[in-house]
């Protein structure tokens, strides 16, 4: 999926991911809290990975 | 939250014409209004919350660093726990003129159990004065009043400002203006981003256009964490409320069903009966509060008893045993109501305080993030009004 493209979407799937990911964490198995965290800092770390991939680019 | 025109141009790939047509409708000017003004109503509000949020996210470690932490000893090898009954006799000893209302049982620190004591006919905890005990030696240890600390003034100040319910009341609406800003921030920042690639933000065209571009960037990677933790801020602030209608309904049927308005005279079970009929009843639960007859939250019969279960979302949801005063018989154990369920499991969701240190950065660099798009957003609607003025005098 685009963000340019569709924009919303893409905002609504990466809100699914951090509440999906902030919800397996309060199950208390270690394997959900790494998994759950994991999926709940992933856009963040997106984020950030694409934040220096652009700036890079100029 | 901010305030300005959609991008006129579009590049390649977009579709110019929808997005027009999109950016005047009723919906798109509706949700722009409401974004822009939810969140600068809801901005200095938001942003004592989220620094008060991120100093109580570390409030473990702050209390430990400040000395606040009680520090109880490891007990003897082999040594067994002290009766409650004791150990509530020695509270009740300790402070003269009041009551054990409740007993408090720390998952975290087994070894350690607070007496709450409150004078002749308190029902409620606004005056109770706690004290911790060591349960293998059964002596007091000093620990201060957790609602006196620094971080438990800070909790009072990001909980309720001061203002007991109202105040509660006050934080929820400002949560819900949080939450109605992030959703209607979905509905309109589409026709800003269009054509830009993820991670984009454009320099050299005006600092306007390049703070536009991280409050829609940062905005989309936090938002998330953003609306769960403002919902659960809602669901929080309503917390007392939801407490209030289980004693009117629930509590009430229970007292009606098994005869409750009959005081117990003579000495009645033993707390630590109760407790124990309470847990053999529900194998593998733990008590965490058990609460006197004649309190708030129990009949004037029974004790209230909260039992946490062994796993998973078990250790954070109650079930409430009800059990005699007079012969430590287990009247009821029922679950909690939909709404209480949705208070307990929104605590851990609003203060990020169950995955560790990992979960607690995460939870301060989020705040920070969402920090940063409020105020760079009240920056973009005040950035706004000098070009109004200028192309009002043009």
């Amino acid at each position: 999926m685009n963000w340019a493209r569709h924009p919303t979407g893409v905002a609504l799937a990466i809100t699914g991911l951090t509440v999906t990911g902030l919800a397996l964490m309060l199950t208390e198995g270690p394997t959900w809290k790494v998994a759950g965290f994991l999926l709940a800092a992933s856009p963040l770390a997106a984020g950030l990975a694409a934040y220096w991939v652009q700036r890079r680019r100029g | 939250m901010t305030r300005h025109a959609p991008p006129r141009t579009w590049t390649a790939g977009t579709t110019p014409l929808a997005a027009g047509r999109f950016t005047t409708s009723r919906a798109f000017r509706l949700s722009l209004w409401l974004h822009r003004w939810t969140g600068l109503i809801a901005a200095p509000f938001f942003l004592i919350l989220c620094l008060t949020g991120t100093i109580l996210i570390f409030h473990e470690e702050i209390d430990e660093a400040l000395g606040y932490e009680a520090q109880i000893e490891a007990p003897p090898p082999g040594a067994a726990e002290r009766p409650l009954a004791e150990i509530a006799a020695l509270a009740a000893a300790a402070m003269p003129g009041r009551n054990p209302l409740a007993l408090v049982f720390d998952q975290q620190h087994p070894e350690r159990v607070t007496v709450s004591l409150v004078e002749q006919g308190e029902r409620g905890f606004d005056t109770a004065k706690p004290m911790v005990f060591d349960r293998f030696r059964g002596t007091p240890v000093e620990a201060p009043d957790p609602r006196s600390t620094p971080t438990g003034i800070v909790l009072t100040l990001h909980a309720n400002w001061f203002l007991g319910l109202p105040g509660e009341l006050a934080g929820g609406v400002v949560a819900l203006l949080v939450v109605i800003c992030l959703v209607t921030g979905i509905v309109i920042y589409g026709p800003f981003i269009k054509g830009l690639a993820f991670g984009m933000i454009r320099r050299g065209r005006g600092e306007r256009l390049r703070q536009r571009d991280l409050h829609t960037f940062i905005g989309t990677v936090t938002l998330g964490w953003a609306l769960l933790v403002s919902a659960t801020g809602v669901t929080l602030a309503l917390g007392d409320i939801a407490l209030k209608v289980w004693q009117a309904t629930e509590l009430r049927r229970l007292a009606a069903t098994y005869g409750a308005d009959r005081p117990v005279t003579g000495e009645g079970a033993s707390v630590d009966a109760v407790r124990a009929a309470a847990e053999t009843a529900k194998p593998g639960w733990r008590t965490s509060l058990m609460l006197y007859p004649g309190s708030a939250f129990s009949t004037q019969r029974h004790f209230t008893v909260l039992l946490v279960g062994p796993e998973g979302l078990q250790k954070r949801l109650f079930e409430i045993a009800l059990v005699d005063a007079a012969d430590g018989r287990v009247a009821e154990i029922a679950t909690l109501p939909w709404y209480l369920v949705v208070t307990q499991l929104s605590q851990p969701l609003h203060f990020g305080d169950y995955g560790g240190l990992p979960l607690k950065l995460f939870w301060t660099a989020c705040a920070w993030f969402t920090l940063f798009i409020t105020a760079n957003g009240a920056w973009l609607w005040f950035a706004r009004r000098p070009s109004r003025r200028a192309r009002q005098t043009a």
